[in-house]
């Protein structure tokens, strides 16, 4: 094997590692809200793909753990005032 | 202090954030009584901060409304539209423009702050925008539909908001600062030329140490600004965020006490005993500071709401105001400001806070400046005499959560002073390690 098809190879590899631990942190993790920070613009329920209405839960106080919720991280990503995380689940630790 | 009985008749002026924090306050105390809101929007409650991502086309328009029809149902309260031009406070009795009379045993005045436009000739011309409400973001919005070329003049987060908004609808738009930079008073050289660089890759056009004295027009419609040094800019929309004025006409004619705003007492209580002010509109005593203070913050808004539904409905509540911050973003970049993080000078592109904004974020407090940089995030610590009195942190968020907290509850810092000073360039990180221990310890007692 030469050595940039091998070099070509470690990449790949490296690319799914990082995959793989995305997607566990992703299936470990729970959305963290700080509804201090909140001001109920809607981008994260308006960018959630299953339609979980998290700005609600935010406004109520309510933890996010949605049965629908995919832990996909679109909210956390969009949200302009940083109100929301992932943090890691207390029920893998 | 002397509280009467209950009141039959409650009237709120605004259905902003106050208006309806006070709204659900009175409902807990009293699911008996009247309660009328008086409002010259046709809209139902929407999100204020929330227009700035419908400009930039982060969500559609029916996104803007967080309460459902049925929540507003459970508040079981009358809206009238109309706008108020009369109170009598010792008739009890509001006057709308339409001739109506409402009757009230207590009053909320949550009327906000309009945004103010500069003195100069041509501010009168069709394409000249403000933005303050959800009327003016569908304004501007059908603008840029015909829109070619606009011009934002003006400082703090509503020029930025403004300016983004325009560009996200590809409206080539031009950016012009009195000065050598963005946010003069607030944010400190750095800070300001990444949000700078942040609105240039947002295809904004800066112009520094540009004044205009003049929009010109063409019959009675926007074509170009003048600027002081003699050059035109050819452009369909002017918008201006120079400041915002809290509305205190109605105040001012019942023989309220007024200063910038409405003056109230820490309970949220105007010069009348009967009359409430809250939000944007009101300038509330500060009892910490043992000052009046003008603050143009959401969560502020809705916690004024709170405490003057509260103690309209008999309670005795004061209003703690807390340390003011703001999250937002600002050149695609997140930003938080806590505290106390001003800087020396004037701003020359305002006249007074805009929307988003606190007065306390220039006062800066005797303090030494802390910085960290990274790729990603750059933090700014104003280290006071035994704690932290401010934070600008842009960037990633993570470390604005402990950093926060520690200027909000004040957490003395001790030794750790020292070291701060001494290698700041460690020193977030052991602040941080040292706030989250705090915390943590705080809520071992509260548990």
């Amino acid at each position: 094997m030469g050595e940039s098809s091998y070099r070509g190879l470690l990449l790949l590899a490296q690319l799914f590692e990082q995959e793989n631990r995305r997607r566990q942190a992703l299936a470990t993790a729970i959305i963290h809200a700080e509804p201090i920070r909140c001001v109920q613009c809607g981008i994260c329920s308006y960018s959630c793909p299953m339609d979980v209405d998290v700005r609600r839960l935010v406004r109520e106080g309510l933890p996010i753990a949605h049965s629908y919720c995919l832990t996909c991280g679109q909210c956390v990503g969009r949200c302009p005032r940083g109100v929301l995380s992932l943090e890691p689940s207390p029920i893998f630790e | 202090m002397p509280f009467g009985p209950h009141p039959q008749r409650y009237v709120i002026v605004g259905a902003g954030i106050a208006g309806l924090s006070a709204a659900r306050s009175i409902r807990e105390a009293d699911q008996q009584a009247e309660l009328t809101f008086v409002g010259d929007e046709r809209h139902a409650p929407y999100s204020r901060p929330g227009l700035a991502y419908y400009l930039t086309d982060d969500i559609p328009q029916a996104q803007l409304f967080p309460w459902s029809s049925a929540e507003l149902r459970g508040l079981k309260a009358a809206f009238l539209h109309g706008q108020a031009v009369g109170l009598d406070p010792v008739e009890h009795s509001l006057t709308l423009s339409d001739g109506r009379t409402v009757a009230y045993d207590a009053l909320l005045l949550a009327t906000g702050a309009p945004a103010i436009l500069p003195d100069i000739p041509g501010t009168q011309l069709q394409g000249v925008v403000t933005f303050d409400r959800l009327d003016d973001a569908t304004h501007i919005l059908s603008l840029a539909k015909r829109a070619r070329r606009a011009v934002v003049i003006g400082g703090g987060i509503t020029a930025v908001e403004i300016a983004e908004g325009l560009a996200a609808r590809g409206v080539e738009t031009h950016y012009l600062m009195r000065k050598d930079r963005f946010w003069g008073t607030v944010l400190d050289p750095e800070e300001s030329r990444l949000v700078e660089q942040g609105m240039v890759r947002h295809s904004i056009r800066l112009h520094y140490n540009t004044s205009v004295v003049r929009v010109l027009g063409k019959r009675d419609r926007v074509k170009g600004v003048l600027t002081e040094s003699g050059e035109s800019i050819a452009c369909q929309i002017v918008g201006f965020a120079i400041g915002i004025r809290p509305r205190v006409e109605l105040a001012r004619a019942a023989g309220l006490s007024v200063d910038r705003g409405i003056l109230t007492d820490e309970f949220l209580r105007t010069s009348d005993a009967d009359v409430f002010a809250a939000g944007d509109a009101a300038q509330v005593f500060d009892p910490a500071s043992g000052k009046h203070t003008l603050d143009s913050l959401w969560w502020m808004a809705a916690d004024q709401g709170r405490a003057a539904g509260a103690n309209m409905a008999g309670g005795a509540s004061p209003y703690l105001r807390g340390i003011p911050f703001n999250v937002t973003r600002i050149g695609g970049l997140i930003v938080t400001i806590v505290g106390h993080v001003g800087q020396a000078g004037d701003d020359a592109d305002l006249v007074s806070i805009v929307h988003g904004d606190s007065e306390t974020w220039r006062e800066g407090l005797d303090s030494f400046a802390v910085h960290s940089h990274d790729q990603t995030t750059r933090i700014r610590l104003a280290v006071g005499e035994d704690c932290l009195v401010g934070a600008v942190i842009l960037g990633d968020q993570t470390l604005s959560r402990p950093l926060t907290e520690l200027v909000r509850n004040r957490v003395p810092l001790g030794r750790l002073r020292g070291q701060l000073l001494k290698s700041p360039a460690t020193a977030v990180q052991i602040l941080i390690d040292y706030g989250q221990k705090q915390v943590m310890k705080r809520m071992q007692v509260v548990a």
